[in-house]
């Protein structure tokens, strides 16, 4: 690759990497702006302000590659795909002028103003779970609200019956590690089927709000596709069905677990929301900066281009380093330290930026704004349990633990 | 520096911060701007008041922003 230096050495899936990838992302980001990373064919930016760059220049760089598998899928596997799961570009990897009537579509069921009908709901049930756990000497804070909450959100939101959640969230789980991990073929048949399912679901969950509808984004987005039927019809819905079923949630858990690692771990700040409530919201953000759920989002370039001076040809597949970006000494002042009334905390790129900016960044916002209005006014004594092992879900793209263990009423 | 001036600096890195977080353009993106979105005060309009949280400020109708909703919605 002339022109372009190679990351040798450097791979997002190596254990180490996902369990810290921050020191990596450091030291490459201070090497220089892109490498060639060989061993997956793609380019990684590592500063802020090329990515950005990249993020708003949509003449330069497609998104059509954002959620295409980042190793290669063994044939068995692909056959498996290709019968039963029919995927279109539909809003997170879809360019115009197919985009635009896409997002518009979600746009319409799911804006911050129609959110603000839901926070009620979403807020009782968390305060539930909550409670639940309160009286307990130690829980798994991943297992008893990470997860189940953006998941009630999200599938409620869409309109997936409660009873099916579990089974959504291991579907979801996996078919993360198809796309941005790296399996053995077995591993890639089994998921290539969950995906099929997932897919066969996602259809008849459509077909039967086209039948009946419901209180739900699913039926709203069909009575959208009725009164705009060259727009977005009901294959469309089936799309952005499947697509917000995972990005609806596994995100929000992720952020949810990372955001309480670093409050507990620096007690200072865990004490200063306590204190101060009215820190919160810039608490998400300074979250969403200093340990995101997001490591990597894609793109490919559409012409030979130049990123902060290396040649990039046409073809090129990048991956933007969000997590890179958001510790750029550049734009952030001492970017190792968590610091929630972080003045310019909220330029991060977590939610990406431009025409893709994350459709549900609102409703991610809120969630995690309601879990920490509810631990520092139900749990403020909450602490973590020393050396426990963080374990990290084994991909590119999606940062987010397993496992967190805490006593919701400290340590004895 | 006068007071004015140090008002005026003020207000720019204010704005300039506003055009950072939102992605604001001064041109439409696939047919999106100001002038159909939720946020605008006066539709019809060349320029008008956006209401949105993050705004708040005086802005075109051929403008555009990551925040754009859909007015009719």
């Amino acid at each position: 690759m002339s022109g372009c230096p190679v990351a040798h050495g450097y791979d997002p899936l190596d254990p180490a990497v996902v369990a810290d990838p921050y020191p990596t992302f450091n030291r490459l980001r201070d090497e220089g702006p892109a490498f060639y990373l060989p061993d997956l064919d793609h380019y990684i930016i590592t500063r802020y302000d090329d990515i950005e760059q990249v993020l708003l220049d949509r003449e330069t760089w497609s998104a059509s590659n954002a959620s295409s598998p980042l190793n290669p899928v063994c044939a068995e596997a692909q056959a498996i795909l290709k019968a039963g799961y029919h995927r279109v570009p539909t809003l997170n990897n879809s360019d115009p002028p197919r985009h635009g009537p896409m997002r518009k579509a979600v746009l319409t069921t799911m804006s911050p103003r129609r959110l603000n009908a839901l926070e009620p709901h979403l807020r009782e049930y968390a305060a539930n779970l909550v409670r639940g756990f309160l009286d307990e000497p130690v829980i798994d804070l991943v297992d008893r609200l990470a997860f189940p909450f953006p998941g009630y959100a999200a599938f409620s939101l869409l309109g997936f019956p409660e009873k099916d959640t579990e089974r959504l969230k291991d579907w979801s789980a996996k078919r993360v590690l198809l796309t941005y991990g790296r399996l053995g073929d077995a591993e890639q048949v089994e998921i290539a089927e969950i995906i099929v399912a997932f897919w066969k679901y996602c259809e008849d969950h459509v077909a039967a709000r086209r039948a009946e509808r419901a209180d739900d984004l699913t039926s709203d987005l069909l009575d959208y596709a009725d009164k705009r039927p060259e727009q977005v019809n009901d294959f469309d819905i089936v799309n952005m069905v499947y697509s917000m079923a995972l990005a609806g949630h596994e995100t929000t858990c992720n952020t949810i677990g990372n955001g309480m690692r670093a409050l507990l771990s620096n007690r200072q700040q865990w004490k200063a929301l306590v204190d101060e409530p009215s820190l919160i919201p810039n608490a998400v953000e300074e979250i969403l900066r200093y340990d995101g759920p997001v490591l990597n989002h894609r793109r490919v370039a559409k012409v030979d281009t130049v990123v902060g001076g290396v040649e990039i040809p046409a073809g090129g597949k990048v991956m933007m380093c969000f997590a890179s970006a958001a510790h750029d000494p550049a734009h952030f002042e001492d970017p190792e330290t968590f610091e929630v009334s972080r003045e310019n905390a909220e330029l991060h790129l977590a939610f990406g930026k431009g025409p893709h900016f994350c459709l549900g960044a609102a409703l991610g916002r809120l969630e995690v704004r309601i879990v920490l209005d509810l631990l520092t006014t139900l749990a403020p004594q909450m602490e973590l349990l020393p050396d426990q092992e963080f374990v990290y879900s084994p991909n590119a793209l999606f940062r987010g633990m397993q496992a967190m263990l805490v006593a919701p009423g400290g340590l004895t | 520096m006068s007071p004015d001036a140090t008002v005026d600096e003020e207000r720019f890195e204010a704005a300039q911060r506003v055009i950072k977080v939102t992605a604001l353009r001064g041109t439409p993106v696939e047919g999106d701007s100001c002038a159909n979105c939720y946020y605008y005060l006066e539709p019809g309009e060349p320029f008008a008041f956006c209401w949105h949280d993050k705004f708040q400020m005086l802005v075109g109708a051929e403008w555009w922003c990551q925040h754009w909703e859909m007015a009719e919605a």
